[in-house]
């Protein structure tokens, strides 16, 4: 049977894992340029909405709102707010996050404080760090998997 | 990542996509023919994000061309989500499947997924009933690559047991499966938190739990309770729309004395009273205690052990909160309803012609509700091997008459289908 979980966090994984690139190459051209691209931009506010779905879902309220409880299939969820609270050891987790959602509000309203940013682009950093080394476990194909595409290469 | 090895990984990318592209499947459409739509998107979408890679790595920085090898390597991971989905590539367009299977899961697509569904029947060598949308499974490499897949009808994997794909009486479990992809589709766990009316009762419940735990991390508290209101609107949605043969086939499957364990999924004696409950909610109690009055006793005696954590205290405790928006969802959400009323009008008529060893496709010349057949076979059983729990086991198990009520189903359906032509 497909293994669904396993399908589910490999997909999550990688997406989170793509976005952390994505926000680290960003934070890199508002460092070195100044300014940020309408890609930069639209990836800087995904990733908000993600860490402000983080923070709900770590409050003291049931989350009914949540952006990633839209997000089908749930797994997104688990995988999301695993892999923001990994990358965040050691912090006040919910106002490191609440300190971070600040910052990306800041840089996207153009007033950027440069300390700030380093650090946004660090926590971005160790999440594309933790998703990529767990994505080199999820990607590895099972023996049954290739096995199943080597039967049909050998059928052709 | 210096510019050699971004041209090694890059071709190692574009070979492993050739590679799978060359081996689906070709020719005229057939059923499940989605899911090779599905791969090319992904093929295409790996291919475009790689495209723009490389763009970016052309021109870029040192410290920037680290992070685009990064996110190229990934791409190559993430094409490993096609090999996953092989096996099922090959189901595609099967003919070895009985009608009557594709004909009950054509009825529950139709009842509880308005979209529709392209259906890929797996069967597997786990005995195990399940679903994947995987449209919605793969929408974060959908999203990631930029990509959409825009046919609104989603491939959709059913699983059946390899060993007894096709065991009417158990088939309501399949109605639960189906509810997963209902319940994602359509964010039915963020409609039922939405309407629950007694919201400060449970935020209260939860930072009470939180507080006596410890003050751990709300985050997995919370995730564990949404899966647990998905399993139980799932139940909810097949109760609406099977009845009482859910309960039946639900204490058989789970099995319902299973004392569970604090998972993903609620205790199999809380799931079996929530059952019963909308069964009584729409009206089903007089037919259960006509029926099966000592088999309903037993399955309200069971209780699930409660171990007093705070964890297991907030998530029995929530769900009861949250019991009467998630009965109103899955009873609005269910395309069609099976009422007591509409059995009674066959179940008579029905239990003659299956006394008499036929499948019943017809009763006063008219079709019949798959789920009228159903549970008429589930009724019939009690009657004939007696109102006790062991009856679900050895009703389960007989093969003979669980053919004789999915030919029934079958034979149904063609009369419908020939009535509404």
């Amino acid at each position: 049977m497909l293994d669904r979980h396993r399908l589910e966090v490999a997909v999550s994984n990688g997406a989170m894992g793509m976005l952390a690139d994505d926000v680290v190459v960003a934070l890199l051209h508002q460092l070195a340029e100044g300014h940020l691209e309408q890609r930069d931009r639209q990836v800087l506010e995904r990733a908000r909405e993600i860490l402000a779905a983080v923070t709900q879902l770590d409050g003291r309220e049931v989350a009914t709102g949540s952006v990633l409880r839209t997000m089908a299939p749930l797994r997104a969820l688990d995988e999301a707010f695993e892999t923001v609270n990994s990358a965040s050891h050691g912090e006040d987790f919910k106002g490191a996050i609440t300190a971070y959602i600040e910052t990306l509000n800041s840089i996207l309203a153009g007033q950027v404080k440069e300390t700030e940013t380093t650090q946004l682009k660090e926590l971005f950093e160790r999440i594309a760090q933790l998703t990529f080394a767990r994505s080199e476990d999820l990607a590895r194909p099972s023996r049954d998997e290739r096995h199943e595409w080597i039967k049909k290469a050998l059928n052709l | 990542m210096d510019q050699e090895s971004f041209e090694l990984v890059s071709g190692l990318l574009h070979e492993r996509l050739d590679r799978i592209e060359a081996l689906l499947p070709f020719g005229a459409p057939r059923r499940g023919q989605r899911l090779i739509d599905l791969v090319k998107v992904v093929c295409d979408g790996l291919r475009g994000e790689h495209g723009r890679i490389a763009t970016a790595f052309s021109g870029a920085a040192t410290d920037e061309r680290r992070v685009l090898g990064r996110k190229l390597t990934r791409l190559l991971q993430q094409s490993h989500i096609l090999n996953m989905l092989k096996p099922y590539v090959d189901d595609v367009g099967r003919r070895d499947v009985p009608v009557g299977v594709w004909q009950m899961i054509d009825m529950l697509v139709e009842s509880l997924l308005p979209g529709g569904a392209d259906p890929v029947i797996h069967y597997d060598d786990q005995d195990m009933y399940s679903t994947a949308d995987l449209v919605t499974a793969i929408q974060g490499t959908l999203s990631a690559l930029g990509v959409t897949y825009g046919d609104p009808v989603h491939p959709i994997i059913f699983f059946l047991p390899g060993t007894d794909p096709s065991n009417a009486l158990l088939m309501p479990i399949l109605a639960h499966e189906v509810g997963h992809a209902a319940v994602e589709d359509s964010h039915l766990g963020s409609a039922t938190l939405k309407n629950v009316t007694q919201i400060e009762q449970l935020n209260a419940l939860l930072d009470e739990c939180l507080k006596a735990a410890g003050d751990p991390s709300p985050g997995p508290w919370q995730f564990q309770f949404f899966q647990w209101v998905d399993e139980l609107l799932c139940d909810a949605l097949a109760t609406v729309l099977t009845g009482p043969s859910l309960l039946f086939a639900s204490a058989t499957f789970l099995p319902a004395p299973d004392p569970g364990t604090l998972g993903t999924h609620p205790f199999p004696a809380d799931r079996i009273r929530f059952t019963l409950e909308q069964l009584h909610r729409l009206g089903w109690t007089s037919i259960l205690e006509g029926c099966a009055p000592k088999t309903k006793a037993w399955l309200e005696r069971l209780t699930a052990p409660a171990t007093g954590e705070p964890k297991e205290r907030f998530l029995r405790g929530a769900i009861e909160i949250v019991k009467p928006a998630l009965f109103d969802v899955a009873e609005h959400h269910a395309t069609r309803v099976f009422k007591p009323d509409d059995f009674n009008l066959v179940s008579s008529e029905l239990t003659r012609i299956i006394e008499a060893g036929v499948p019943p496709a017809q009763v006063n010349g008219h079709s019949v509700d798959p789920w009228s057949i159903t549970l008429a076979g589930w009724l019939y059983q009690f009657r004939v091997r007696g109102d006790a729990p062991k009856t679900l086991a050895e009703a389960a198990a007989d093969r003979d008459f669980n053919a004789l009520v999915h030919k029934a189903i079958e034979m149904s359906r063609i009369v419908r289908l020939w009535e509404e032509s």
